[in-house]
């Protein structure tokens, strides 16, 4: 059972481009497809200027930090993708300017000083890498549920990040009209060309929906961002300038520092296991080493971004979600676009056509993208049996997550203390389901007992025991279903055959990998037959069907035992979770 | 219909009378959090205070009419479900904005009208039944239950203080609130768990006046009030105007959809072996909710629609028992002529009451989240499902893009709820184009590759939206029957295989040259076993049928065609 164990789902990254595109791709297509993740990064390189211009510097710096921010983002892409020692998850997740440091470098770029803005992001980026370590211990509370919690918030949080931009167009609520429809035709090109298309569309469809949509803000007359006055004559070829480099710090920025470590940490925990899931037609949960590994080299990604005097950078979620709806993933890709990323980086005035972008044509791919982000973090929610406690985990963490996009006012209401912790949908909302998760673990129980009594085996009533069980433990759908068919198999047999005379004992035991059902019952003990019974030997031999029985029930579980007692016998079915 | 393991009381038991009675009075702790609602509408229009008094005693009534409306079970009126009515926001907006042009029989007249409109769109929802895959109830559902939530959030942020913040008072209040509740509802058994929120209600009420907080109700008006007294129906007039016909029709489809999502979620809480939305059902669910609402308008009240949290009060105690719903309708009927307990009821501190619609909702989205992913999800459901979640997610967090909107759809349409159902259903209108709903592979007469053979059916399941527990029992069935069949020997030839789909049925047709197997009804006696010659294929057939709905075989020409059939 081991080699064809039927797995949950099929993810939808398979389901239409087999086994991916990277390794069968040409190099033209893979450009095409690395393209497109630059431009959907791109959109963020607008971060590295808004927080030069906070500082009051000049267009040149603020150009130079764009490059320089790009050369960061092509190390990060490979430090991520290529495993290096600890370093690295193998995974294309690719990193952006992030919001998460942003909103911090703002804050700190009121002091004037740039340096500080660098100081801050490179300590923000060495404590991710000490929480890199401590990655692995949160087996017990890096739940299913909780990194579902922490990829649906993602999701929404970008697709309404997006949607805001659409009041920065200038020219009041017409415009507004006007920029909603260009949007919305860049995103019927992305949803038309991933569906309708498979072969060549889907692969490519938000880099063909934002071709479109530069067309239709050019037909409808919805400009670039207002800065395009300032920035629209850059140079075409410019090597950046490390003039504006250097390094300060103040002991006050310590809790930004935490929070926006917290805040990439959790964010790169739920990239990467939102590709784990969505790349993984058989994903069982999510591969902590690989996240632990995802988590040094974004923190690393983020002290060299400080260190070269750039705009901080974490893994990007947009690119993550376009991922999942593109099935685009792979180290090809990945050089790619690290390629791409550094002639950028070279070249102001391309980079500019990005990240001055018409606001409707990023909105469009922010929600494309948000969309397959959201729809992920809701599968990896219910990937899981959910009993109460779980499902309260669940809705009080994204329903206090979802509170803070929707009343962003009312944040502000809250006293000054709680505004750093509840000031992000992301880190309020896990840290919430976080501590449930944490609290409900008092007094819950891993062990109960079913007696089935012979002479009416109720195979309700062992679905009955195992459901309740298997939502309490937080167990898989379908093991918990194989396990209450050989449960049920195994007490009609001992039953049918009058095997057992006495009740018969079921109890199981959980932890996170195995799932162990003891069946204690009189008399001799069921055979598993390895192979199943022959044609003849069922014909001929009178204990032939409870051998094949016996056959299906080992097809069902991972491993089968047998303990003969004096005058009882214990079968313990494993199965592997 | 068979109760879920968690629940204590089905819909169709009867619960002890002290449990009803509880229940009872929990739920209209509930109801008593919307009667604000008659009150800012008599406010709008100008009207006495009498005449809002007058109108919340009426709107009471109007709830136990609609209550025993909806808990009945009926053909075409009635859920059967504990989705009682209650005064809604979806018929308040517009009622606000007509109240003080047209006065109170403006009001009363459009909402009665709203209502018959519900009720005809009731008729017409059981043609749309394939319109409703459980990817969009499961929407509908989780997007009701996030307003609900979103609603109890501002409930306990409303009172700005001078400074622009909130007292902490408040916060403190309904984190005590809450916490009993989750605390009682996970760690308890019996009478503490199926009245938890009751408890949590009481014990923040009685906090707040200990505490002395800001927020706390003031008793003394309690005392103030009339222990018995009749409704003054003086305000009674009904009027129609045709130019107001948009808003309070488009509030009706508001009204529908959170029905839909109420009946839905109630159906799929009470029943453990739920697969699809009961469409006939939830058409009669609305049907009555339409009533409930035509009813408020003829006596006077405000107008109703289903209550969110009345479906996840239930789902949180496990207490689903229609006959609660005749206790909510008594008390309902006593708050209606007794103004003295109307009032202790309406003084509940805010906090309170958003902490009790809080957790009423996490069961709500947690049941939308469950439907929305009982089926397996392919690209396109996940665009219907993301892209309807973040459209309706969009209209609560931006209302930017409602201003950007023609004026006369703005104010009832520009709801997450409608917005949200509306995307999603259109987009899932637009991808059945192309969809395919029929495969077909051919294998040679070999023991066959179980693996490949499974991962073709499980692909097909999530691009059909199969269900994952049919997908996988076909999945197991599928290499069985070629297995069969080829240790048979049989078959002589290469066999083909052919999968079709509709929401009822998954169809798995396997031809080949060569003598049918052996398919009986019953397991074969071990005596049947050992006498016949194909004493082992009839097990492995009759196997066969217990994991598949009906296997069927014929044969024509030499060549034998199975069928294996599995409900959906």
């Amino acid at each position: 059972m081991r080699a064809d164990s039927p797995s949950h789902d099929v993810p939808m990254a398979i389901a239409a481009t087999p086994g991916g595109l990277a390794r069968s791709a040409s190099p033209i297509a893979l450009a095409g497809g690395a393209a497109q993740f630059v431009a959907l990064i791109g959109i963020f390189l607008m971060h590295p200027v808004l927080v030069a211009e906070a500082v009051g510097a000049s267009h040149e710096v603020a150009l130079s930090m764009v490059s320089l921010t790009l050369v960061a983002l092509a190390a990060g892409t490979l430090l991520q993708a290529f495993v290096a020692g600890p370093i690295g998850s193998g995974a294309f997740c690719p990193p952006a300017p992030s919001v998460v440091f942003l909103v911090a470098s703002l804050t700190v770029a009121r002091t004037g000083n740039l340096g500080m803005v660098f100081g801050m992001t490179m300590v923000a980026g060495l404590l991710q890498v000490a929480f890199a370590g401590a990655v692995q211990r949160l087996r017990p509370v890096f739940t299913t549920e909780i990194a579902g919690i922490v990829v649906t918030l993602l999701g929404v949080s970008i697709g309404i990040i997006g949607l805001r931009t659409l009041t920065d167009i200038p020219g009041g609520t017409d415009a507004v009209g006007r920029g909603l429809a260009v949007a919305l035709g860049s995103l019927a090109v992305m949803v038309v060309c991933a569906v309708w298309v498979p072969r060549i569309g889907r692969p490519s469809c938000v880099g063909l929906g934002m071709v479109v949509g530069y067309l239709l803000a050019w037909l409808f007359d919805v400009p670039f961002l207002p800065q395009a006055a300032r920035y629209g004559e850059a140079p075409l070829f410019a090597l950046p300038s490390f003039a504006h480099v250097g390094f300060d710090f103040a002991w006050e920025w310590w809790p930004t520092c935490i929070m926006v470590a917290l805040a990439a940490t959790l964010k790169t925990a739920g990239n990467l296991t939102a590709l784990q899931h969505g790349a993984d037609p058989r994903w069982q949960r999510a591969d902590l080493r690989a996240i632990r590994g995802g988590v040094l080299a974004d923190g690393l990604s983020a002290v060299l971004a400080g260190g070269v005097g750039a705009h901080g950078v974490s893994t990007s979620t947009p690119a993550t979600g376009l991922s999942l709806g593109s099935g685009l993933r792979g180290r090809g890709i990945a050089l790619a676009a690290a390629v791409l990323m550094l002639l950028l980086a070279c070249s102001p005035k391309l980079a500019s056509l990005l990240w001055l972008m018409p606001r409707p044509v990023a909105i469009a791919a922010l929600v494309f993208c948000g969309a397959f982000m959201a729809v992920s973090g809701l599968r990896l929610m219910t990937f899981r049996m959910i009993d109460a406690r779980r499902g309260i985990v669940i809705g009080m963490g994204l329903m206090t997550g979802l509170a803070v996009d929707l009343n962003p006012a009312l944040v502000k209401a809250l006293p000054p203390a709680m505004h750093s912790l509840v000031g992000s949908s992301l880190v309020f909302g896990s840290l919430v389901a976080l501590a449930l998760t944490l609290l409900f673990r008092v007094r819950a129980t891993r062990r109960s007992v079913l007696l089935i009594h012979p002479g009416m085996v109720d195979t309700r009533a062992v679905d009955d025991f195992m459901t309740l069980q298997g939502a309490a433990w937080g167990a898989r759908h379908e093991v918990v279903t194989r396990a209450s068919a050989a449960i049920a198999q195994a007490a009609e047999t001992l039953v049918a055959h009058a095997v057992a005379t006495g009740p018969i004992e079921v109890s199981a035991t959980f932890d996170e990998f195995n799932l162990d059902v003891r069946i204690g019952h009189d008399g001799a003990p069921l055979e598993f037959p390895v192979a199943r019974p022959t044609n003849d030997e069922i014909a001929d031999d009178p204990a032939g069907e409870r051998r094949l029985a016996g056959y299906l029930i080992r097809r069902l579980a991972d491993r089968v035992e047998s303990r003969p007692e004096a005058s009882r016998a214990t079968m313990v079915l494993h199965f592997e979770h | 219909m068979r109760n879920p393991p968690d629940v204590i009381h089905g819909v169709n038991d009867t619960p002890p009378h002290i449990v009803t009675v509880l229940c009872g009075l929990q739920h209209i702790g509930l109801v008593s959090l919307n009667l604000i609602v008659p009150v800012l509408v008599a406010e709008a229009a100008g009207a006495p205070a009498g005449t809002a008094t007058a109108m919340v005693s009426l709107t009471l009534l109007a709830i136990a009419a609609g209550t025993l409306l909806q808990c009945r079970p009926g053909r075409a009126v009635g859920s059967g479900y504990l989705c009682y009515p209650v005064p809604t926001v979806i018929y308040l907006v517009p009622a606000l904005a007509v109240a003080g042009v047209g006065g109170l029989p403006l009001v009363f007249g459009m909402t009665l009208a709203a209502g018959l409109f519900e009720v005809l769109l009731a008729r017409g929802l059981v043609r749309l039944r394939a319109y409703f895959p459980p990817e969009i109830a499961g929407l509908v559902v989780l997007l009701t239950g996030v307003a609900t939530g979103a609603i109890g959030f501002r409930a306990i942020l409303s009172s700005v203080g001078a400074d622009g913040r909130v007292p902490v008072d408040d916060l403190v209040g309904a984190l005590v609130a809450i916490a009993t509740m989750v605390a009682l509802n996970v760690w308890t058994r019996g009478f503490a768990r199926m009245l938890c929120v009751l408890i949590g209600i009481v014990v923040g009420y009685v906090v707040s006046i200990a505490a002395g907080f800001t927020n706390a109700p003031d008793l003394s008006r309690v005392s103030a009030e009339a222990l018995f007294a009749w409704p003054s129906i003086e305000h009674i007039g009904w009027t129609f105007d045709w130019g107001l016909a948009l808003p309070f029709g488009v509030a009706a489809v508001a009204a529908m959809l959170k029905t839909v999502g109420c009946v839905t979620s109630a159906q799929r809480a009470t029943d453990a072996d739920w697969q699809r939305t009961d469409m006939r059902n939830v058409s009669a669910g609305v049907a009555a909710d339409g009533w409930a609402t035509v009813i408020g308008g003829a006596l006077g009240g405000a107008g109703l629609n289903a209550a969110t949290s009345a479906v996840g009060l239930a789902a949180a105690t496990g207490v689903h028992s229609r006959r609660i719903g005749i206790a909510v309708a008594v008390f309902a009927v006593l708050l209606a002529f007794m103004p003295m307990v109307g009032m202790l009821f309406s003084l509940m501190p805010r906090p309170v009451a958003g902490a009790a619609l809080i957790f009423s909702a996490i069961f709500i989205i947690v049941n939308g989240i469950e439907t929305l992913t009982s089926r397996m999800i392919d690209l396109r459901r996940a665009l219907v499902i993301g892209l309807g979640l973040l459209s309706g997610l969009a209209v609560d967090m931006l209302p930017v893009i409602v201003q950007s909107l023609p004026a006369a759809a703005r104010s009832a349409l520009a709801t997450s709820l409608v917005i949200g159902t509306l995307v999603g259903l259109a987009l899932n209108l637009a991808f059945r184009i192309g969809a395919a709903r029929r495969a077909a592979i051919t294998v040679a007469a070999r023991p066959p590759d179980t693996r490949a053979l499974e991962s073709f059916v499980r692909g097909l399941g999530a691009a059909w939206g199969a269900r994952r527990d049919v997908i996988e029992r076909a999945a197991f069935v599928l290499p069985q029957a070629i297995e069969t069949i080829v240790a048979s020997g049989a078959a002589t030839g290469a066999l083909s295989v052919t999968a079709t789909f509709d929401e009822y049925s998954l169809d798995l047709r396997i031809d080949y040259p060569g003598l049918p197997p052996d398919l009986p009804d019953r397991r074969p006696t071990t005596e049947a076993i050992l006498a016949g010659p194909d004493g082992e294929s009839r097990l492995a057939g009759f196997m066969l049928r217990r994991q598949a709905d009906t296997v069927r075989a014929a044969q024509r020409d030499g060549r034998t065609s199975l069928h294996i059939h599995f409900e959906h």
